[in-house]
């Protein structure tokens, strides 16, 4: 069961690392930022999908502070970005 | 075949290398500040695999959630104030030698380091004031670190209060739209119910003071972000008292033990965990307010 959980956990970090293509490439500010918003959501799948296979309650509470706290990060983006088309 | 775990633990690694030379190695300072965000996020995930839930969870608090926002702030005033973004050659340099020297110093010392019998922590911990080891570790044991760390976090926020007068005036903020003023309503309610749980689990799990303060200030500053408050100057009305009050409660909880038991920071048997609890409270606090004082130190100027 352990392995089915790895297999998917690792197919979310694949997703990761195709999304840090648009953070390296970018082209627009905007176009990294989403890309790491969207890293927060595939870090909470990851991180609950560890929390069965290793068996270890905690990492619930870790998958809880991810979605918590990515939105202060676009957040922050969005209105230097506001204010700086000012 | 390798095992789903093994390719897993290796793509992380690697990820991580990776995106650390990005970081260093980025063109703008914005890209630079992306690739960090991103390298805590995964940096938090790793120590997941390497069995530490209670780093993890700091570095999802602080590096995944916090250093964004701060290094977004001081990305702003940095392009205000036309701060060069990349230092001389020299500076480079020096950084990169003074690193490499620090590297071989950390890994001639863990070669070195003689081989050590097992950390008596197990049998210890039925004398401690809280079950879980990490909290047993920070709040008993080694409370004396504790109270010398709630006193840097104090000093921080002081040197960036003194910093202030250097950097330009704030931007006049954005009108902020109703979409983000809905979120921030509805998300306060769970942060703060969040904090208490983090807070309270400390006691027997991963978690306490320092998660519980992060997740406090980010909803703080998600707040101030949302204009839902006006920003405040920190260093007014009882506002010093409340930063202080972690550390000020960790001073009284040492005299206290120290005039009844003759040893600072050893609780009387049996007021451990009540002691305990009240410490994290108080540091939760201070946490969570020195972290807003960080974000919000120049911005209240704008006010006077």
């Amino acid at each position: 069961m352990s392995e089915v959980l790895f297999i998917a956990a690792l197919l979310l970090l694949l997703t990761i690392l195709a999304g840090l293509w648009r953070v390296l490439r970018g082209p627009a500010p905007a176009d990294r930022m989403l890309a790491v918003q969207l890293f927060g959501t595939s870090g909470v799948g990851i991180l609950l999908l560890l929390a069965e296979a290793m068996d270890e309650r905690a990492l619930r509470d870790v998958a809880l502070l991810f979605a918590l706290l990515a939105v202060l990060g676009v957040v922050a983006f969005v209105r230097w970005r506001a204010g700086a088309a000012q | 075949m390798i095992s789903p775990v093994l390719l897993f633990d290796l793509l992380l690694g690697l990820s991580l290398l990776w995106l650390a030379w990005r970081t260093l190695a980025a063109h703008t300072l914005f890209e630079a500040c992306v690739s960090f965000i991103v390298f805590g996020l995964l940096m938090a995930l790793s120590w997941v695999r390497l069995d530490a839930p209670d780093v993890a969870l700091a570095e999802a608090a602080v590096g995944a959630g916090l250093t964004g926002v701060l290094l977004l702030g001081a990305l702003e005033r940095a392009e205000r104030a036309r701060v060069e973004a990349a230092p001389g050659p020299w500076w480079r340099r020096g950084a990169g030698l003074s690193a490499l020297l620090l590297f071989l110093l950390l890994a001639a010392a863990l070669i070195t380091l003689p081989p050590r019998p097992p950390l008596p922590l197990q049998e210890a911990l039925p004398l401690a004031a809280a079950e879980h080891p990490v909290t047993a570790v920070l709040l008993d044991f080694r409370a004396w670190d504790t109270l010398l760390e709630s006193a840097v976090l104090v000093l921080a926020v002081v040197a960036a209060w003194s910093l202030e007068r250097s950097v330009s005036p704030p931007r006049p903020a954005p009108v902020c739209s109703e979409v983000l003023r809905s979120l921030v309503r509805l998300l306060l309610p769970f942060s703060i119910l969040s904090a208490g749980y983090l807070l309270w689990r400390g006691g027997h799990a991963p978690g306490g003071a320092f998660q519980a303060g992060t997740v406090l200030a980010a909803a703080g500053i998600l707040l101030l972000l949302s204009d839902l408050r006006r920003p405040f100057d920190l260093r007014r009305g009882y506002w010093p008292l409340a930063l202080l009050s972690g550390l000020l409660l960790f001073i009284a909880v040492a005299l206290g033990t120290l005039g009844y038991g003759g040893t600072a920071l050893d609780y009387p048997p049996g007021g451990g965990a009540a002691l305990v609890l009240l410490l994290e409270l108080g540091l939760t606090v201070t946490i969570a307010l020195a972290f807003i004082a960080l974000f919000s130190s120049g911005r209240s100027r704008g006010d006077e």
